[in-house]
């Protein structure tokens, strides 16, 4: 006997190959991520652009207000400290612009034109600062001719054209960011369970391999110690054998001596033996072969159990023909009544006929002194099985004992009443059960015994 | 013994001394002319054959099976595989009705297989059929 938890090859590989499949999509997960990390980066960093672009312009328009101011401080106030801010803004608003051409800006069409009226307000306020010089007055009067907020007024509105510009696009750029980020989200999440389920796969193949080779080890710890005990018990077979050899041969060589000198004795005796000493040394012949016929039945009966029975469909009517034919000299007053045909059973043919020579030898030998044995065989088909009795007109069995005549050495009368060896019934018990089938015993018709055996009925004639 | 003839002899290897009082007292009642020559174990048996087994001229070996030194199947053996011996009759006469003994015997060429008789009346009978059998044949062709 041996455990075989070998898991399928189909569940192994199957195991396997989801194993890789996960793995593989895990790894395409992965790259998915990073193409998408990497254009979120990208587009983050138009979004970041153009939030620098609307800056940008804003400080441009700070700047160039700034310098206004310092413009119309200096008109006004007359002291050249005022010109600071536009100094400054002077300095910054060229910068300003060099910084916006060189972004990539969405209205980039509309920025030469902003050029242009930055280039005229700044050379507007450079006039009326140079003209302060020669006439104050003329120059305070260009600055309430609101020329200057002309300027100022289109210079915003050409500022808010590309501001309008750059917002959309953030606008764009964030909402794309935001799919972008979904999406890449959705990816993590599939390639985060992808992950988890190929190190569960891996986890659990790794665990069935390790409970594999554990059970491989048991497998082979339990294939020795099953060998090592078939050994042990082939072994004790063995002596069995032996001693059954034994018992049929060194057993019978001196119960061969008995029954020889005591024959010897008698015939060689002559006159000098008186007819009771010729009596008991009858008696001691006849020991010895009771003895023999002992040894006989031991010996079968322990082959029953040893032998293979190999069994085949068997025809009743020529097995109990040839049964009588056998038992010719011990059932020689018998009258026998066979009901055929009797039918077929599947059965070992000589352990059968032996069964079944044991009971009608049975039924022949226990019948009343004054009585003339009368047997009468029949069968009767019971579901698949076939029941064959044995009848007798004996002196039968009573139903307290019906177990008990099965075993072997029971017996219920004296030898000297019924001769045997007690072993009779118990090899008929054994015989069925190796085959498969039952024996057992009911009262007869005729106040003697009727014993049945039992066996699966043959399909087909043999 | 006259120079160049050989006498006719039974070979009877047989090592129980009681099974052999029956089967010598048996062999005598049934009246053969033919020598009985006895080997106590299976070497005796071979050592008989090689030496003096050639000079006779054995009608029957009765070999039992059960034999002290060497075996009554090697006894066998060598008798159906030597080439001078090999058509030497030999009756198994074993208390063994082993299915297993008789298919060996048969296998190593014994000519027949007799289990021992309980009682002297059926060692005779045994003799008897043995002695018709075996003995009265005229082996030479």
């Amino acid at each position: 006997m041996l455990l075989r938890p070998r898991l399928s090859a189909w569940t192994a590989w199957t195991g396997g190959a989801a194993l890789i499949v996960s793995l593989i999509l895990t790894l395409i997960g992965v790259v998915v991520i990073a193409a998408e990390l990497n254009t979120l980066h990208a587009d983050r960093l138009n979004v970041l652009q153009r939030e620098d672009n609307i800056q940008r312009l804003d400080v441009l328009q700070r700047d160039l207000r700034m310098a206004e101011t310092g413009q119309r401080g200096f008109l006004l106030i007359g002291d050249r400290r005022y010109l600071k801010p536009y100094e400054d803004a002077l300095d910054r608003v060229p910068k300003d612009l060099a910084d916006l051409r060189r972004t990539r800006l969405a209205g980039a069409a509309d920025l030469p034109r902003l050029q242009e009226l930055v280039d005229a307000k700044l050379t507007e306020l450079a006039l009326t600062i140079r003209l302060h010089r020669t006439s104050p007055e003329a120059a305070l009067a260009v600055v309430r001719s609101n020329v200057g907020q002309g300027y100022m007024d289109e210079i915003d509105a050409a500022a808010g054209v590309l501001l309008a510009h750059e917002q959309a696009r953030l606008r764009a750029d964030t909402l794309a960011l935001d799919k972008l980020a979904g999406g890449a989200a959705v990816a993590v999440g599939v390639t985060a369970i992808l992950a988890l389920l190929s190190g569960g796969l891996g986890i659990i193949l790794i665990l069935r391999n390790r409970r594999l080779g554990d059970l491989e080890k048991l497998n082979a710890t339990l294939e020795v110690r099953v060998s090592e005990r078939t050994e042990r018990l082939t072994e004790a077979n063995r002596e069995l054998d032996a001693f059954a050899y034994t018992i049929s041969h060194d057993l019978r060589a001196p119960l061969r001596a008995i029954h020889g000198y005591a024959e010897v004795i008698s015939e060689d005796g002559g006159e000098a033996l008186s007819d009771d000493l010729r009596t008991d040394l009858q008696k001691i012949a006849a020991a010895a072969t009771r003895m023999n016929r002992l040894i006989d039945d031991i010996l079968a009966y322990s082959k029953i159990s040893k032998e293979t029975m190999s069994v085949r469909p068997v025809g009743l009517d020529s097995l109990i023909g040839r049964s009588l034919v056998q038992l010719e000299a011990d059932c020689a007053n018998t009258t026998v009544e066979v009901a055929r045909p009797l039918g077929d059973v599947v059965a070992q043919p000589a352990a059968l006929q032996q069964a079944i020579e044991n009971l009608l030898s049975n039924a022949c030998k226990y019948v009343a002194p004054d009585t003339s044995p009368k047997i009468r065989v029949r069968s009767e088909r019971r579901g698949p099985q076939l029941r064959l009795w044995i009848e007798d007109n004996g002196i039968g069995v009573a139903p307290e004992h019906y177990e008990r005549i099965f075993k072997p050495f029971e017996r219920l009368h004296g030898v000297e009443t019924y001769p045997g060896t007690g072993i009779g019934l118990a090899i008929v018990q054994r015989v069925m059960e190796r085959m498969g089938g039952s024996c057992g015993v009911e009262p007869s018709a005729e106040g003697g015994s009727a014993f049945w055996i039992e066996l699966p009925e043959a399909e087909a004639p043999p | 013994m006259t120079p160049g003839l050989r006498s006719d002899a039974l070979l009877v290897v047989e090592d129980d001394p009681d099974d052999l009082h029956f089967l010598t007292r048996a062999f005598r009642k049934t009246d053969s002319p033919v020598p009985m020559r006895v080997a106590r174990n299976g070497q005796e048996a071979i050592d008989y054959l090689v030496t003096e087994g050639l000079r006779d001229r054995l009608l029957a070996v009765l070999l039992d099976l059960k034999l002290p030194v060497r075996s009554g199947f090697e006894v066998l053996s060598h008798i159906k595989t030597d080439p001078h011996l090999r058509a030497t009759p030999v009756v198994i006469l074993t208390s063994s009705a082993e299915t297993l003994d008789l298919r060996q015997a048969y296998d190593l060429g014994a000519n027949s297989y007799l289990v021992k008789p309980a009682g002297s009346q059926a060692m005779l009978e045994l003799m008897s059929s043995v002695e018709r059998y075996w003995l009265r044949h005229n082996w030479i062709a």
